[in-house]
């Protein structure tokens, strides 16, 4: 038993050893699993699951990664059936609200090695496209835009492996998007984001 | 592998899983169909007594193989459904159209392929199965739509109109005073009782719609 805790307690040092005097990879590319909730918005207001990311970056400094990060994230929400007054007339259906966001930005980390895990601190901005979708039956209303958008993020990266080239990450995110949908009465978009994923040294 | 592969595989696994997650199926989950009513902002249905119903449904279809009107159970039961309801609105049927203030119609859209330029509000209109202005006794008119209503080009869609008989001799022309608009009723479960169920709810949610 106490030779178990010796072993447990000689690893942690090492692992700590090792992030101290590590050599950090010259480019890192993630993939992350990405959670979703909208901020703010009359629209949807319910989180999604429906999101995904991948960045690529180079190492340009001691701690500091730069790179492009590509994302996707998928919203949605039923409404059940209601009807829906008009000048002269009126429309009866269920629907489906639905927010597809594709977000692109030059994103820079500032990692920061502690211990057995590494912080990150990262900001991306860019642009994002948007498309807001009312759809009943087989219709539907659409509008998309692009817009600004600023990005900024924070995780840590968990070593899978001792030689640190590959990691588990996970933090959170938010992103604010300048894109407006006129149709759909919106004036800019929020996010709160969850992430998960893999770094790793290509 | 180099850095650039990677870069390319990673880039190309995204857009899959982008294209597979970016629509699922967001079809109706009531097994009803959409229903969107119009009415003429002029019209003022208490002037109309009588009314005249076509005996078959009318079907807008690009392929030769379909028939211009149907006459089945499913046109038979939309058709009553139909009646159903100007009666309890206090309309009496009528057996002729001249004697009739108001004429209903009922329309299928199906297979249809001309979506691209040029068409217009009731484009079917000059379709073969469509009723012509002919039908109601007046040739040289024109249906007219005083409102800007919603029409849908879809294949799957059903259209019920009211013209006004009443008023045409004077008007020279044949205005639609009600119209519902009604779909997919080629994607649902049972399309016969979901439209007999969408001519009721039309008419719920238009209750003005009467003597």
């Amino acid at each position: 038993m106490i030779m178990k805790r010796i072993t447990i307690l000689l690893a942690m040092v090492f692992m700590g050893f090792f992030a101290k005097a590590q050599i950090m990879p010259d480019a890192l590319m993630q993939f992350n699993y990405e959670m979703g909730v909208p901020l703010g918005s009359d629209f949807i207001d319910e989180y999604s699951w429906a999101g995904m990311s991948f960045s690529y970056q180079k190492l340009i400094s001691d701690n500091l990664y730069t790179g492009v990060f590509l994302g996707f994230n998928r919203f949605d929400q039923y409404e059940p059936r209601k009807t829906y007054p008009l000048d002269y007339g009126a429309i009866n259906t269920d629907l489906w609200k639905y927010i597809w966001n594709v977000p692109i930005t030059w994103r820079t980390d500032y990692v920061i090695p502690s211990g057995s895990f590494d912080y990150f601190f990262s900001l991306g901005i860019g642009a994002q496209y948007t498309e807001y979708t009312l759809i009943f039956s087989k219709y539907a209303i659409v509008e998309d835009e692009w817009g600004f958008l600023v990005n900024p993020r924070v995780g840590v990266n968990i070593p899978m492996s001792i030689s640190r080239d590959s990691f588990l990450n996970l933090g959170v995110g938010y992103s604010y998007a300048t894109n407006k949908l006129s149709t759909f009465d919106t004036n800019g978009q929020q996010y709160l984001h969850v992430f998960l994923g893999i770094n790793f040294e290509p | 592998m180099t850095q650039k592969h990677w870069v390319f595989i990673g880039s190309i696994l995204f857009l899959v899983l982008a294209g597979c997650l970016k629509y699922p199926d967001y079809g109706t989950r009531d097994g009803k169909l959409f229903v969107y009513t119009g009415y003429s902002p002029e019209a003022d249905f208490s002037e109309y007594s009588t009314f005249y119903l076509v005996d078959s449904v009318a079907l807008i279809s690009d392929s030769k193989n379909d028939p211009n009107r149907i006459k089945d159970k499913y046109a038979l039961d939309a058709i009553q459904a139909y009646r159903d309801n100007l009666e309890a609105r206090g309309y009496v049927e009528v057996s002729d159209p001249d004697s009739a203030d108001l004429g209903g119609m009922i329309t299928v859209l199906k297979n249809i392929s001309i979506y691209s330029s040029g068409y217009y509000p009731g484009y079917w209109w000059g379709y073969p199965g469509y009723y012509p202005p002919g039908y109601w006794g007046y040739p040289s008119y024109g249906y007219w739509y005083p409102w800007s209503a919603v029409y849908y080009d879809q294949s799957g869609t059903v259209v019920l109109e009211l013209v006004d008989l009443k008023n045409a001799p004077a008007e020279e022309k044949l205005t639609i005073v009600f119209n519902a608009v009604m779909g997919d009723v080629y994607n649902i479960n049972n399309p016969t009782q979901a439209t007999v169920d969408a001519i009721n709810q039309a008419f719920e949610q238009t209750p003005n719609l009467k003597k």
